[in-house]
């Protein structure tokens, strides 16, 4: 029934963030056939300024894909929809006032954190899944094809690294007392870093070492080998190691 | 009798100030027991830090013979222990039938046929969101999903608060019948007439320290104003009798607040040379004031 509450509090949020994506899975998928014309007259013109990545996003429609969304744009919305349904908790509960409610039932207060990121880490995983369901029908449309398997390969790399984001937006929900105050801190808290150094790195080669959105895009061409296994792992104990020290926060607080 | 609830030198500190103040409390098992006291005097911060919400700076307490500050004995207090809070908030994203849903999850001994009739009789639309229902009906509603616990204590933060007299009524009925079913309450009120009505003990506190602890029959018994003309000057001090709480003196009429030891307070009059000494009883309403003005 943990679960149950977790997933009725952020159901709204999941299914607003579901729509998003959808949308700007479609959006970018639709703008195809209007940038490739663009482009190909781009790189035949010697005095235009073309972005190394260019010819192949002309010629091979799996990385324009990639690029502008596992890459960029839908990444981008993902990891704020992370942030947004990792929000809440008891904290959040004592400022609009349910929290003695809660903690007045027969549960620990790991309990709770655990249902509240466990359901957070199963709805960003679906919400990972929206652009391989909706990308190879929406392909259809505009006559071109994508691997579904790519797809989901992808969206799971992004969400299996993008987890840190949930892991530290929980801790920080822990941390930050308030309705909506901590919402807007933890945004600018994690976002506006992840948002500077994707940014960054695209002007810095070395830079992309430290980028964790290059980590979540992984190569356009994502196979088995090319996965990015020691960053998963990396990502992975920074992501439990935010969840021990929430856990601990939370055993601390007072209502 | 079996204590159900007790507590030993139990202290909150919030940084200097002292909220609660070496707490000797006992319940004892099946009683309905008044906790008094005035707004900020500790009551709240008592029963949250006996749920598990707050750590006690210093002492202990227990519950059913489990301690609050273990996490593990916190989780099975509150298993056993229902707690309706003074300001009643609930998931106001829930339906009426969702929260009972949730809530009874959590209850192996839930009481079925307790929910069904308090539905009824408090009215409650069950499709209703909670964020749509009057202040009122939250009350009742939080009052329903604390009684159909099935529960052995209860602790009630201001259970009518915000009740019309009609449903103060009926949930006062509701506490009674789950003492006469064997189940233990305390609960804080501001509403006198209710602690009298249907309380058996009363326990007061004030600056976070206990000032009172009787049974609601023996405060009503020995509790006495003693009003004494005496045709001389009198000091406070001519009255420093056990059992003397409060001395006014106005001229030659000296008014007393006994708590008990009225005949020695009496006898006392009357070797001052009182020309008239008259006893009356004082209404609980008439004790809570004098016990916290004397402490002022």
């Amino acid at each position: 029934m943990l679960f149950y509450k977790a997933w009725v509090e952020s159901r709204s949020r999941f299914i607003f963030g579901a729509v998003a994506l959808t949308a700007l899975s479609v959006l970018f998928v639709r703008l195809h056939p209007i940038l490739i014309p663009q482009w190909q007259v781009a790189l035949q013109d010697p005095h235009a300024i073309k972005p190394q990545w260019l010819p192949l996003g002309v010629s091979d429609y799996r990385f324009y894909v990639w690029h502008f969304l596992f890459d960029f744009r839908l990444q981008n919305l993902w990891v704020l929809f992370a942030i947004v349904l990792s929000f809440g908790g008891l904290l959040r509960e004592d400022a609009n006032g349910t929290a003695v409610y809660s903690l007045s039932l027969p549960v620990t207060r790991n309990r709770w954190m655990i249902s509240r990121v466990l359901i957070a880490f199963l709805e960003t995983s679906l919400l990972s899944c929206v652009p391989a369901l909706v990308v190879p029908i929406a392909s259809v449309s505009v006559g071109q094809s994508y691997p579904i398997g790519q797809g989901f390969a992808h969206g799971l790399l992004m969400a299996g690294v993008g987890s840190v984001f949930v892991g530290l937006a929980a801790l920080l929900s822990l941390v930050l007392r308030g309705e909506y105050t901590p919402l807007v801190v933890t945004v600018a808290t994690l976002a506006v870093p992840y948002l500077v150094l994707q940014e960054w790195a695209r002007r810095v080669s070395w830079a992309r070492k430290i980028d964790i959105a290059h980590v979540m895009a992984g190569p356009w061409l994502l196979t088995w080998g090319s996965v990015p296994w020691l960053a998963i792992t990396g990502v992975c104990l920074l992501t439990m190691l935010s969840l021990g020290l929430a856990a601990r926060q939370g055993r601390r607080l007072e209502f | 009798m079996e204590t159900i609830l007790e507590t030993d030198k139990l202290t909150k500190r919030f940084g200097q100030f002292e909220a609660v103040s070496n707490l000797n409390l006992r319940v004892r098992k099946g009683s309905i027991c008044a906790f008094l006291g005035q707004n900020g005097a500790g009551k709240s911060t008592t029963l949250r830090m006996l749920l598990g919400m707050m750590r006690p700076s210093e002492g202990a307490a227990y519950i059913l013979g489990l301690r609050i500050d273990d996490e593990a004995d916190s989780v099975h207090i509150r298993q056993r222990v229902a707690f309706v809070a003074e300001d009643k908030h609930l998931y106001d994203y829930m339906t009426v039938q969702q929260i009972l849903r949730f809530t009874k999850s959590f209850f192996p001994r839930w009481k079925d046929g307790l929910e069904n009739e308090l539905l009824q009789r408090f009215e409650l639309p069950l499709d209703r969101k909670i964020r749509k229902l009057s202040k009122g009906m939250r009350t009742k509603l939080a009052l329903l999903l604390a009684f159909a616990r099935g529960s052995e204590f209860f602790i009630l933060d201001e259970p009518t608060e915000g009740l019309d007299p009609v449903a103060t009524e009926m949930v006062l009925q509701a506490v009674v019948s789950l003492a006469v079913d064997g189940a233990t309450i305390f609960f804080s009120s501001h509403q006198i007439a209710e602690v009298e009505q249907i309380a058996d003990h009363v326990l007061m506190i004030h600056n976070g320290k206990l000032v009172l602890d009787s049974p609601l029959d023996r405060i009503k018994d020995e509790y006495r104003q003693v009003q004494a003309v005496i045709n001389r000057p009198v000091q406070e001090h001519d009255f420093k009798l056990d059992g003397v709480e409060r001395v006014y003196v106005d001229g030659s009429t000296v008014s007393l607040i006994v708590s008990h030891n009225v005949d020695a307070v009496m006898d006392r009059a009357h070797e001052l040379n009182a020309i008239s000494v008259e006893v009356a009883p004082l209404t609980l309403k008439e004790i809570f004031l004098e016990t916290v003005k004397a402490r002022l």
